[in-house]
């Protein structure tokens, strides 16, 4: 599932991927496949996006249950 | 002479392994070996056990071959040592289709030149080897056949590379 909310707080702050990417040490292919829904971040990656974006773990990351 | 032979054999392995970690180093930006990120771990993990299915699989067809009493053409030790490549490059393949190849601490203005150089060093001592006569003996592919075929390997390498390159280049929004 796409993570819409990640690239659109991404987009608020104006950063490009790369540029997450380095804020939070990893490479641009792991932002990008987390954003694409295609990798499942462990939390500490969550935290550092968070961290980064100045955003909640339920602001970007909570769905709820189906 | 066989004793002689694996001296020669198992000293050119330690020096190369030496340039190996010398060039592994020097590619990066901190003097460290590659760093890898949480997703290039796990894709790398992905990476190592395809390719250690693929030996797995070639030393069993090899095993095979044998019982029917089919000998390959080349000398033993090449037979293992072109396993041992056919493993690494599906690694290799594996882990740039995943982008998870370069590390993070890479710097890819050092790392394509040396890949480069790497290939074209191989290639000449395959050649040479050709040109010695020396590829060849009483009908068997002797071990210089590895440098070719390192050559060829980085040629695979880089048609991936090329590919993925393209792939992501098409996925990139930003």
């Amino acid at each position: 599932m796409k993570n819409l909310r990640l690239k659109a707080a991404r987009a608020a702050k104006d950063l490009s991927q790369d540029e997450l990417a380095k804020l939070c040490n990893v490479s641009r292919q792991t932002i990008s496949a987390i954003e694409k829904g295609d990798y499942n971040p462990t939390i500490n990656l969550c935290l550092s996006i968070c961290y980064a974006l100045d955003k909640t773990l339920d602001e970007l990351f909570w769905t709820d249950p189906v | 002479m066989n004793g002689m032979f694996g001296t020669i054999i198992v000293l050119a392995a330690l020096i190369g392994l030496i340039i190996g970690i010398v060039i592994v180093k020097s590619i990066s930006t901190d003097g460290r070996f590659a760093q890898y990120d949480e997703m290039q771990q796990r894709a790398r993990g992905v990476a190592y056990k395809y390719g250690f299915y693929t030996m797995t699989g070639c030393l069993a067809l090899v095993i095979v071959l044998d019982l029917f009493d089919i000998r390959l053409p080349m000398e033993q030790n090449l037979i293992y040592m072109l396993i041992f490549l056919c493993g690494l490059t599906v690694q290799a393949c594996t882990s740039i289709w995943k982008d998870a190849y370069v590390g993070l601490n890479t710097k890819m203005s050092r790392f394509l030149p040396a890949m480069v150089i790497i290939a074209l060093f191989n290639l000449f001592v395959g050649i040479s080897a050709i040109a010695r006569g020396g590829m060849i003996s009483e009908g068997l592919l002797q071990t210089p056949f590895i440098n070719l075929s390192l050559a060829v390997i980085f040629v695979i390498l880089a048609i991936v590379g090329g590919l993925k390159m393209l792939v992501n280049k098409r996925e990139e929004e930003d």
